[in-house]
């Protein structure tokens, strides 16, 4: 997900959390205060950091917030990103890997440091708070992107059916997903359409190589997984109950 | 007895009506399509449409097959959640008007008491307010100030 321009920590948590509930046990309760859940959003959140300077130093282009900043740095040092650099200023690029193998390593001591009183200080908050100071948050957060109330308004409207789809079994992530990818993937099918529909070979376009053939294969395990799991597992349960 | 506005809603209903509205929104899709003039901009559309209705018919005939009440609203009040989202859809509303930091204040007061399920009590009632008056402070400070978004 980092190396998404555009698709930061927020939507790899909603991912992660997504697939974490998925394959979940019986016993684990999403939702409630499951940590598993906890470590898969943060765990997702801090796995971007890394993805996120592929873009960043590779094509310039930001792949989350904060490398927005490291590039704009990088630009007023007259620090030229692209492939170049790679090969001109060696010594900048693994600074930056450096930098982030010890910050991952330091995730750590942080974590468990700064959890303990941190995010148990912020649990402890009343709710009666918390609730309208995290509403008053996506608002301003919002309304700061372009200064614009219609983008607060557009904000609730989807936050109000993703509540409302999400309550009846409909996952919030892939439809987040589909908002970001969404240009990409139309990008990339029109490109393949198109060429398949000249050469006459539409069918070998999209499946005849092996990465396409390759990914699809990954999109059926991806499909037929989680029900066969689940009806070995009822099977199981009865053969028990037997 | 369960009062009426905290029954648990059946999921099952919610499900099924859920899995047509996506229907729907693909046909519709599928319909607005035909209206494009270039034949190269119908593709994706359509694709995704086409997958779109099957994954939702999927999803609705599984669920007539294996009724399920899982899901469903919950046992919220409802017009607690409904207080909460109107204020927030009325500080959009006020914040040209009376400005973001007043418009804050009706937002943060209706979530206080949209959240409030304990009852209040002498020193709740002064600390929740104050805390709510530090954060929308605090972060209209931060915004406007060192991050220089141009609040109204």
């Amino acid at each position: 997900m980092g190396i998404l321009p555009g698709a930061s920590g927020s939507v790899a948590g909603l991912v992660a959390y997504s697939e974490a509930k998925r394959t979940a046990k019986q016993d684990q309760k999403f939702g409630e205060g499951e940590p598993n859940g906890i470590m898969a959003t943060e765990s997702a959140n801090s796995a971007t950091v890394g993805g996120g300077f592929i873009p960043t130093l590779v094509l310039g282009i930001p792949g989350t917030p904060p490398d927005a900043i490291v590039l704009g740095a990088r630009l007023v040092q007259g620090v030229r990103t692209g492939p170049a650099m790679f090969t001109q200023s060696g010594s900048i690029v693994f600074t930056f890997i450096y930098g982030l193998i010890i910050a991952t390593v330091l995730m750590l001591p942080a974590g468990l440091l700064i959890g303990r009183y941190a995010y148990k200080s912020i649990v402890t908050v009343p709710k009666a708070v918390l609730v309208p100071t995290v509403g008053f948050m996506t608002i301003i957060g919002t309304f700061a992107i372009r200064n614009s109330v219609s983008d607060v308004i557009i904000m609730l409207c989807l936050g109000v059916f993703g509540w409302v789809v999400a309550r009846f079994g409909f996952a919030a992530s892939p439809i987040v997903l589909g908002l970001m990818l969404g240009p990409i993937a139309e990008q990339g099918f029109v490109q393949g359409w198109t060429i398949g529909a000249a050469t006459n070979n539409l069918f070998g376009m999209f499946y005849g190589r092996p990465i396409s053939q390759g990914i699809l294969l990954f999109i059926l395990i991806t499909l037929i997984l989680p029900p066969v799991v689940k009806w070995q597992k009822s099977r199981r349960y009865e053969e028990a109950d037997q | 007895m369960t009062p009426p506005s905290a029954m648990k809603s059946g999921g099952q209903i919610g499900s099924l009506l859920a899995s047509l509205f996506f229907i729907c929104a693909g046909l519709i899709t599928l319909y607005d399509t035909t209206s494009y003039t270039d034949r190269d901009s119908q593709v994706f559309p359509q694709t995704i449409a086409i997958i779109l209705v099957v994954t939702a018919t999927v999803s609705f005939i599984a669920r007539v097959l294996q009724p399920s009440d899982e899901g469903g609203f919950g046992t919220g009040i409802w017009w607690l959640r409904v207080l909460l989202i109107m204020t927030m859809f009325l500080m959009c509303l006020l914040i040209p008007k009376i400005g973001f930091l007043p418009a804050g204040v009706v937002a943060f007061s209706g979530g206080l008491i949209a959240a409030m399920h304990e009852g209040w009590r002498a020193e709740t009632l002064i600390l929740y307010p104050v805390s709510g008056a530090v954060v929308i402070t605090a972060f209209y400070v931060l915004f406007k100030f060192v991050l220089y978004v141009p609040l109204p």
